[in-house]
């Protein structure tokens, strides 16, 4: 046992210094930056009372503040973190009711996709903005919100290829239990490659 | 309803993509990689009514003016809205406010008054009693809600089927036409140059709800958040008992029902007196409104000519 962790530490430390990093250590997973947050461009209010919307701001303010808690933790486990890859349990948690069940059956359009670790060697770059609308009640109170998402990251293929994830979506939340879950959603996915350089230079 | 489509990948691309036909393609700075489509994907969700047992909700324009309140005015404009979500399907009832009916607080008298004589329960009572639909809602606006809600909108786009002038001298040509909210009420409130008057005049009102409904699924097709808006700017011009939760849901439910299987139509009857005033008297039993409570909707193939007043 103590010879098989010495062989396989010498061949990690080996490939580290012939390589200068670029591979991957014996065991590692895909990487990923780890943490994503995105960056929101707007909160504004819907009121159905008269009461003018400037006055609003306190109450939107807090319910975006939970809103975008909401989205960054879903495209950080949908996307961003590769511990994540291929389940998906810890987003499917943030849609609420029925939706989770059609969430899940919509996985890989919400998602890097169910094979992701299989598909994908890391994934960097992720950069999104939010705008977010809510929709308050007769007496003021935050009670729907839409949170209109642009979400863009850079793939890296395990055949070597790269690709720019899009996801790009309008999604609906409402408080359950003090947290803005998602119960409605319209999202588009849009994955774009880059073309990989002629050897020659030339079309053939 | 989820609703996904995926495009195929394009062969001549993704050889390329795939990193196999690498040589095929133009190098290009790294800088400046143009992007290939590889894949396309869409899905959508929202909680929507199910089965078949209808939706009812009734529509009324109040002639209440400033300072009496929308609940206790004369009803000008009375619409049954019934939703069949299984069907995806919808019809619009007009009912004629100079029906002279049973009021539920009492008396015959014409339907207009059952809103001022009872309140919204009353008009509630009334409309089931006469009809046999079973009312889960209403909806109530004024003249001011009504101008406001289609200004604050940008206009309605409504087809009229034929020219007519209204009745404070706004011409209105047929065809395709962006009205403002005084625009639209006018044209809700014409009946003298309408040749058969009330019922036409019903059967307009029920084209303004219409273009309405066919303007909210296009703006919400391209925009969700037209969804809040439309919430935001009806609920601040109207009086109803729908909870917002279930508004949301009825408003996703009705996203799914194309305009082209929504029917418009009117309970029409016979012109008479009583007590020196005009009435419309309405068959009983009536088939339009036997065929609307069964199941939320009437085929466009079971309305009656003469429920359908001038087109």
């Amino acid at each position: 046992m103590a010879i098989a962790i010495v062989v396989v530490a010498v061949l990690a430390i080996g490939g580290f210094l012939l390589f200068g990093g670029d591979v991957p250590l014996i065991g590692a997973g895909p990487t990923g930056p780890g943490e994503f947050s995105f960056e929101l461009k707007s909160v504004r209010a819907s009121a159905t009372s008269q009461t003018p919307p400037a006055q609003l701001n306190d109450t939107i303010g807090e319910a975006g503040t939970g809103v975008k808690e909401t989205m960054d933790e879903f495209y950080l486990r949908a996307f961003v973190d590769t511990d994540s890859w291929g389940d998906y349990g810890a987003a499917f948690e943030l849609f609420d009711g029925e939706t989770k069940v059609r969430a899940e059956a919509d996985v890989d359009v919400l998602t890097l996709g169910p094979t992701a670790n299989d598909d994908f060697e890391a994934l960097s770059a992720p950069s999104g903005t939010l705008g977010i609308a809510v929709l308050t009640d007769k007496k003021d109170a935050p009670m729907t919100a839409i949170a209109e998402v642009q979400f863009l990251a850079n793939a890296q293929r395990t055949d070597g290829t790269s690709v720019e994830i899009s996801s790009v979506g309008s999604f609906f939340l409402r408080q359950v239990d003090g947290t803005w879950k998602i119960f409605a959603y319209r999202v588009e996915r849009d994955d774009q490659a880059a073309e990989e350089p002629s050897a020659t230079g030339s079309p053939s | 309803m989820m609703r996904r489509r995926m495009v195929a990948v394009l062969a001549t691309l993704a050889s390329g993509v795939a990193g196999l036909g690498v040589a095929t393609l133009q190098a290009t700075p790294a800088a400046s990689v143009p992007l290939l489509q590889i894949g396309e994907a869409h899905a959508e969700f929202a909680p929507t009514l199910q089965g078949n047992r209808p939706i009812f909700i009734l529509i009324l324009g109040s002639d209440s003016r400033p300072g009496t309140p929308l609940e206790r005015g004369l009803c000008d404009s009375i619409h049954i809205l019934g939703i069949n979500p299984k069907a995806k399907r919808s019809t619009l009832v007009g009912i004629p406010r100079d029906s002279y009916v049973p009021i539920a607080t009492g008396g015959t008298n014409k339907i207009n008054t059952a809103l001022a004589q009872g309140g919204p329960q009353g008009m509630v009572d009334t409309v089931e009693d006469l009809t046999g639909v079973r009312l889960d809602y209403y909806m109530i606006t004024g003249f001011d809600g009504m101008k406001r809600i289609f200004d604050a909108l940008g206009g309605l786009k409504v087809n009229a089927p034929y020219s007519f002038e209204g009745h404070e001298g706004t011409p209105f040509d047929e065809g395709r036409q962006t009205l403002t909210g005084a625009q639209a009420l006018e044209f809700a409130r014409t009946r003298k140059s309408l040749s058969q008057g009330d019922f036409d005049r019903s059967m307009n009102q029920g084209r303004l709800l219409l273009a309405a409904f066919g303007q909210f699924m296009t703006e919400f097709r391209k925009d969700p958040n037209a969804l809040f808006h439309w919430i935001a700017v009806g609920m601040r011009n109207v009086a109803t008992d729908v909870p917002l939760k279930e508004l949301l849901t009825l408003a996703f439910t009705s996203s799914e029902i194309r305009p082209k299987r929504v029917t418009n139509l009117v309970a029409v009857g016979s012109i008479g007196t009583a007590g020196g005033v005009s009435i419309v008297n309405l068959p009983s039993p009536n088939p339009v409104f036997q065929d609307v409570a069964a199941d939320g909707y009437v085929l466009p193939k079971d309305i009656p000519a003469e429920n359908a007043p001038s087109g």
